[in-house]
């Protein structure tokens, strides 16, 4: 079975740079660009080869729609309720991070599971890859 | 791209609309494969396809078909995959991503074999 990773980022560009940093490490990516094909991905395929998540925090939750509000949070929960390694990548600055700092925590709390990481300032995807499979070698 | 170059893959819920869409292209001789949506995305991402064919039509499945098209769009560039995607169905669609199942053989024809 093919090891796989879900990206989640509304823009292309940023969705490309991640996955050919997976297809790099020898994983299947998959790409999504909503909140719903997250949560439908999450289902397909848990249990079947997912390895983790990793995550934008702002984009639509629906295709076409706004990509206002922080949209990855619903991912972070539901792969923490689903015990799946997630990292949140985004460029969110050092005075939204305050509160996505705190939601993040809150969601933690709620589910009793840590994020493996929150790359912030920067979608350094490298990074947020290299905290996910570090993760999961624990 | 020459006929012998072609791979097509057929990717849909519903064996009706599979079987009639690998019929019309078997009888142009070129390779084509038959796959549930459930399994095609591991055999789209180690395959070598240069044609993917999802089809639409059957009530259940159509959403289904749908979503996966969509996906799709967004799964092949990332994989850097350079398959063309159409959709399969029973509508009279004209535009060139869309084979109409009443005109299959005149719209593989013209769109895929050239």
């Amino acid at each position: 079975m093919i090891k796989k990773i879900i990206v989640v980022d509304d823009k292309t560009e940023e969705l490309e740079k991640a996955c050919d940093l997976v297809m790099a490490k020898g994983f299947m990516p998959l790409a999504c660009s909503t909140n719903e094909d997250a949560v439908d991905t999450i289902k397909k395929y848990q249990g079947k080869g997912l390895v983790g998540i990793l995550t934008d925090l702002h984009f639509p939750v629906r295709e076409g729609g706004s990509p206002e509000g922080a949209s990855g949070l619903y991912i972070v929960y539901k792969a923490l309720m689903g015990d799946i390694s997630v990292v949140i990548c985004s460029d969110i600055d050092h005075h939204k991070a305050d509160w996505a700092n705190e939601l993040i925590g809150a969601v933690e709390k709620a589910t009793g599971k840590k994020v493996a990481g929150f790359v912030q300032d920067s979608k350094n995807w490298e990074r947020a890859l290299s905290l996910l499979l570090n993760e999961k070698e624990k | 791209m020459e006929k012998k170059d072609l791979k097509v893959l057929v990717v849909g819920g519903s064996d009706v609309i599979n079987a009639a869409v690998k019929s019309a292209v078997d009888l142009y001789s070129v390779q084509c494969d038959v796959i549930n949506i459930e399994d095609a995305e591991e055999m789209i991402f180690g395959g070598d396809y240069t044609h993917i064919i999802v089809s639409l039509e059957r009530d259940e499945e159509r959403e289904k078909g749908v979503i996966f098209y969509n996906l799709l769009k967004i799964r092949l560039p990332a994989w850097r995959k350079n398959a063309k995607l159409f959709r399969a169905g029973t509508e009279d669609i004209l535009t060139d991503d869309y084979v109409r199942i009443f005109s299959i053989m005149n719209d593989l024809g013209k769109k895929i074999i050239l």
